[in-house]
């Protein structure tokens, strides 16, 4: 898969996250960006797009961000779902193991940290 | 890359790899910290002075604690409050490590500094904690009934508002037993072995002055935009205090949405505490109530 052909979906209330993340993937040349506000949107625009990579908030309206995993995964057993948020208590981290996170990313987010996730995504 | 767990801290840093890594967190549940990793964490040992009272344990038969006792390392006081920390996570991974011979005590000393120190959970230089000291006299938080709890609290917002902000800005007040108002702010509730409510705000230049410093941007009038970045602020304080009351007390913090509110008013108990800190681009408040 080439980088400009994958598609990322931002889950995150905060627009400034989205922004921010969406600028980072933008200098590594993924364009191709879904933004989703909450996680019942998550769920929907997942299920009609089928991302090829989710950036997932936990503290959200609606849904949290670990129920969103959760019924993606349920959807789509091989989803990969990144997980980014401010809160990387143990009881979240154990979480989003278990619902079967790809990664978690505690923010602020380093740009760093993104290019190694989409660097693992691309190995398979 | 779960770097907030101090596994993956060590495993991204080099110190020990994914296997080891995988074999420790299995064996969590069936160990728990000895006094020499705790005492290490702590700050009260070194990890040459335990690796000394290991040695010492081959030759009498005595506990660790009696051991460090009477060669002067600890008192008897600190022993009682290290066997009330072998509950936590960190340690319990850093003992299994340990035991089964990935890293040594040393190793172990080591990262956790540099651990604790990157993610904001100690003070990073004397200096700094002398600062911090003076902020708990200033703001009169020694006398509060919580001041655990309070001095935590503040300690890390002052950390998180010159690491995100900048440190150019003074206390210009600190109000309890009163209504304060904010012409805009943000609110978060955060529950769980602790509740409390946060408030963070300011007149119209302090609001955006604190959303146009945070996201790096220049914003010049509140609209959705810049209240979502305050409320990224404080949601990202309140994460990172859940998080440190996950790591050092293994308790569990829920943080609800946050919400935005014009003219807000908040009540503020004797319990309670507000600030306003004058930043050149204008005044901002932090309330912080708990319940």
């Amino acid at each position: 898969m080439k980088i400009s052909d994958i598609t990322v979906m931002l889950c995150d209330d905060s627009p400034l996250v989205r922004k921010k993340l969406a600028e980072i993937l933008a200098r590594i040349g993924i364009t191709k960006i879904i933004h989703t506000e909450d996680g019942e949107q998550a769920i929907n625009e997942y299920k009609e797009k089928k991302p090829d990579l989710v950036f997932m908030d936990i503290v959200m309206p609606k849904k949290t961000g670990i129920e969103a995993l959760r019924e993606i995964r349920a959807f789509d057993s091989e989803a990969k779902v990144v997980m980014a948020s401010t809160v990387g208590t143990q009881g979240n981290l154990i979480a989003a193991i278990k619902e079967g996170a790809f990664e978690f990313l505690q923010k602020p987010v380093k740009e760093e940290d993104v290019l190694k996730i989409i660097n693992r995504m691309l190995k398979g | 890359m779960y770097t907030q767990l101090f596994g993956h801290y060590l495993l991204n840093n080099g110190v020990i790899d994914a296997d080891e890594l995988h074999a420790a967190l299995t064996a969590m549940s069936r160990i728990k910290a000895k006094l020499g990793a705790a005492a290490i964490d702590a700050g009260y040992m070194t990890a040459e002075q335990v690796e000394e009272v290991h040695e010492a344990q081959h030759t009498v038969d005595k506990r660790f604690g009696d051991i460090a006792v009477e060669k002067g390392f600890l008192t008897e006081e600190q022993v009682r409050s290290l066997l009330s920390r072998q509950k936590n996570a960190n340690l319990v991974l850093g003992q299994a490590l340990i035991d089964f011979g990935f890293i040594t005590n040393k190793q172990f000393e080591d990262s956790l500094f540099d651990y604790k120190k990157k993610f904001s959970l100690i003070a990073g230089d004397t200096e700094e904690e002398r600062l911090e000291n003076e902020m708990i006299e200033v703001l009169g938080i020694n006398s509060m009934p919580d001041k655990d709890f309070y001095s935590e609290y503040a300690l890390l917002f002052i950390r998180n508002l010159i690491r995100f902000l900048g440190d150019d800005f003074s206390l210009s007040g600190v109000v309890r037993n009163t209504t304060i108002s904010m012409n805009y702010g943000c609110s978060q509730d955060v529950t769980g072995a602790v509740n409390f409510r946060v408030s963070l705000g300011g007149t119209e230049r302090g609001f955006l002055g604190i959303a146009a410093r945070y996201a790096g941007e220049d914003l010049n009038e509140v609209d959705g935009y810049t209240k979502a970045c305050v409320g990224e602020l404080l949601n990202l304080q309140n994460g990172l205090f859940a998080v440190n009351e996950s790591n050092i007390r293994g308790v569990e913090l829920v943080l609800s949405p946050q919400v935005s509110e014009d003219n807000l008013m908040m009540n503020i108990p004797e319990s309670g505490l507000a600030v306003t800190l004058s930043f050149p681009f204008g005044d901002i408040k932090i309330a912080v109530v708990k319940q």
